[in-house]
């Protein structure tokens, strides 16, 4: 429990850092590049999910001062529509020239506005001072990623929209990994994050000007795509760990992945790019796209929600199963070990009744009886612990318990035994006849008295029990009682699936129990 | 006082011949009798005032007996173990010795009995009986007919049970299901207490419920861990019931 307070600690207290440091924003005014008593800076900002800012870049250098005015908004070559190029307090070359009579409204602004990207690197790489200029965050605005607007908006309405969708993913996943194909489990995720890469740039959200769309896609997709594989790599590695290890591993494998990869990518695409226009601009170091790294955040978030939520509603089932399960097994062996030991009390107390009886009148009647009776409680009470016995043995016992109801019921009862000697060594489960003998007797009677009939005979691997009696035949819609519920319990729990009890009508009625000796656990 | 013994084995008559032999009370013994036919036509022929009744008989109940017979003596029910039985006795203030009998008990039994200026009436031994028949009566297992071959199916392990036109079906915990030559509303009345309606057509056994979903207007989702893993859902008409036996 400790650790999960830690780990919630960990991960909201990260959330809300990101949150904290998306939002704030550092000065407006920041120097980014400075040679030469050359200053560009950063003057202004504008509203970073809609990108219709005015980017104002202004340079001085010994009194000269240039000032840039990059328009970023929607236009048809992207956001890098205009530039405006003014100079002041210089006399010298076209440039200048070009802006004082800007300034001044002396020449048209077809000619120094629209200037298009192309157009403003001849301008700088025409200033022979500004080669090897060191651009910032173009059209970015300033925080912890670049883009902080975007980020935190993104974060706050994504979350609760990544929380369902890996909710639903994560599941849909789980579900036809296990009733399909494995591989699913890493198909799907990986064509969501082909496209989430894929569409990564849209048309209209900010990229690292002054460079090419292209370049930003493709540092994108990179980014998310490399991320995706770490974050599988990772998954795999952590697969042995615990549940709530597990998920905040991933976690912040997600954020640090995508951020650290992004930060690389950047860094090699925007030098790369670079040399293509001979080093004017270096590109200073940022991370990932502030899309890429918001949508990262709230995906880490999400799948973390989801998977926990996911859980919850598994354990709630697996922990009732679970002690259902465990009830039922303490149930399964403690009824074994009740049926083991319990002989209807009636025969006890009917017996010792008799026995009473008898012991004034015919000494050598009671001391049958009493022995019998010690012989039968020994059988019970001895080797109670074993549940599965022969039948020679059983019929021992069975001898025992027949010997006094025999002198209970004198004439009225007779017993016939009939056992194959092929079926002395079969085995089945300790005091399954008793109970069968002794309902034969209670319901045996007719106008002529109890006769029981016990045959046993082993047939196909198989032991075949018949208990006859010569009472009224089996009703449509016979109950059994105590006894026989405790022979039918004992076989589904000691032969489950290998046995069968049939109560038959004809030609007599009799009780039919098959067990099936070659499954002897 | 003429005294009469229904017991079926001849050993627990002669226990009570003795017992009334060296008895307080002077009773002679006229008759005795091991099976319920016999018996009710010698005790409506000789008419004795006392009758030691055993409950269970070869050929019938002890019930049985008194229900056949056309005059009111003073009963004495002898039985060696009954669980039933004994709750329904004391439930109705009815006469009865445990076997084995003791000599002491014996007496003051009869004591009791024979002091007491009305004699039990028909009706208690009556009501006695059916609430013997209405404990032991509930059922205990369904009997699967095949030709001449009756199965046994043990009430625990039938997990739903449901209506189906005339007939019911029955769900057992192994997946198997039966159907049965009766009416839902017949059986409701026979099932044990874990057994319970959620449904117009649907009744299942508490035992099985391992999961219970929250259902749209007030019904429920009851997941049974037969092998089947069924999944019933209950009607609202049958929340109230629900509710109490599943603490909701």
């Amino acid at each position: 429990m400790n650790k999960l307070v830690g780990y919630t600690v960990l991960v909201l207290g990260t959330l809300g850092f990101l949150l904290v440091f998306g939002l704030v924003k550092s000065e407006m005014k920041e120097i980014v590049y400075e040679k030469n008593g050359l200053q560009f800076e950063y003057l202004s900002k504008g509203k970073a999910i809609i990108p219709t800012a005015d980017i104002q870049f202004f340079s001085s250098q010994e009194g000269q001062e240039i000032t840039m005015y990059m328009n970023a908004g929607y236009g048809n070559k992207g956001l890098w529509t205009n530039l405006s190029v003014f100079k002041t307090n210089d006399a010298n070359g076209n440039i200048h020239t070009l802006a004082t009579k800007a300034l001044n409204g002396q020449v048209s602004d077809s000619l120094i506005m629209n200037l298009d990207k192309n157009a403003m690197i001849d301008l700088i790489a025409s200033l022979k001072d500004y080669r090897g200029a060191k651009l910032s965050r173009y059209n970015a605005e300033s925080g912890w990623f670049g883009y902080v607007d975007d980020t935190v908006i993104i974060f706050v309405l994504f979350g609760f929209l990544f929380v369902f969708i890996c909710l639903t993913i994560n599941s849909l996943t789980y579900y036809l990994s296990k009733k399909v194909n494995s591989k699913i489990e890493w198909l799907i995720p990986g064509i969501l994050a082909f496209f989430l890469a894929y569409h990564s740039t849209l048309p209209g959200f900010s990229i690292w000007a002054p460079f090419s769309e292209k370049l930003n896609w493709n540092i994108n997709f990179t980014t998310i795509f490399l991320s995706f594989l770490v974050f599988r790599f990772i998954i795999k590695k952590s697969q042995k760990l615990e549940f709530y290890d597990q998920e905040v591993i991933k976690f912040f494998t997600i954020i640090i992945a995508t951020y650290a990869i992004g930060f690389i990518c950047s860094q090699i695409g925007f030098n790369f790019e670079s040399r293509k226009y001979n080093n004017i601009f270096m590109i200073y170091n940022h991370g990932p796209h502030p899309i890429v790294i918001g949508m990262t955040i709230s995906l880490a978030a999400g799948n973390l929600l989801a998977n926990l939520v996911r859980r919850m509603i598994k354990m709630r089932g697996s922990e009732k199963l679970l002690k259902k399960t465990e009830l039922a097994l303490g149930k399964s062996s403690a009824n074994l070990q009740s049926l083991q030991s319990t002989i209807n009390p009636h025969f006890l107390y009917n017996s010792l009744n008799s026995i009473a009886s008898a012991a004034k009148v015919d000494g050598d009647k009671t001391e049958r009886m009493a022995l019998a009776l010690s012989s039968f409680y020994k059988y019970i009470t001895n080797k109670s612990n074993e549940s599965i016995t022969t039948l020679s043995e059983e019929l021992e016992m069975l001898e025992n318990y027949l010997k006094i109801e025999k002198i209970r019921f004198e004439e009225v009862l007779k017993v016939d035994l009939d056992i194959n000697s092929n079926a002395s060594e079969c085995r089945l489960p300790r005091l399954l006849l008793q109970p069968l003998v002794e309902n034969a007797i209670k319901y045996g009677y007719n106008e002529d008295g109890i006769s029981v009939k016990i045959t046993a005979e082993k047939v196909d691997g198989q032991l075949n029990v018949k208990i006859f009696d010569s009472g009224t035949k089996f009703g449509p819609d016979m109950q059994i009682g105590f006894g026989i519920k405790s022979v039918t319990q004992k076989l589904d729990l000691l032969y489950p699936e290998k046995h069968t009890i049939e109560f038959k009508s004809s030609p007599s009625k009799h009780i039919l129990i098959k067990i099936d000796q070659n499954e002897i656990r | 006082m003429k005294a009469y013994v229904v017991e079926d084995e001849k050993l627990a008559s002669n226990r009570l011949k003795q017992l009334i032999l060296n008895g307080i009370y002077d009773l002679e013994i006229i008759g005795e009798s091991q099976t319920g036919k016999q018996a009710i036509k010698e005790i409506n022929k000789l008419k004795p005032e006392l009758i030691f009744l055993d409950i269970q008989l070869l050929d019938m109940t002890g019930f049985d007996v008194l229900q056949n017979l056309v005059y009111q003596p003073y009963i004495i029910f002898t039985t060696a173990y009954h669980q039933y039985a004994i709750d329904a006795f004391d439930h109705f203030a009815v006469d009865y010795l445990l076997k084995p009998i003791e000599q002491d008990k014996f007496n003051r039994s009869l004591n009791k009995l024979l002091k007491m200026k009305d004699k039990t009436s028909m009706q208690s031994y009556d009501s006695v009986n059916t609430l013997i028949k209405q404990k032991a009566t509930k059922r205990t297992s369904f009997s699967i007919r095949k030709n001449d071959k009756i199965t046994l199916v043990d009430i625990d392990n039938v997990a739903w049970i449901k209506s189906e036109d005339k007939y019911v079906k029955i769900g057992v915990k192994n997946g198997k299901t039966h159907l049965l030559n009766k009416t839902l509303k017949q059986l409701e009345n026979e099932l044990p207490e874990s057994f319970f309606r959620i449904h117009r057509s649907y009744i299942i056994n508490k035992d099985f419920v391992f999961e219970i979903h929250k259902y749209f207007k007030g019904r429920y989702v009851f997941k049974l861990n037969d092998n089947d893993r069924s999944s019933i859902t209950s009607s609202a008409s049958y929340l109230i019931g629900i509710k109490e036996k599943f603490d909701l």
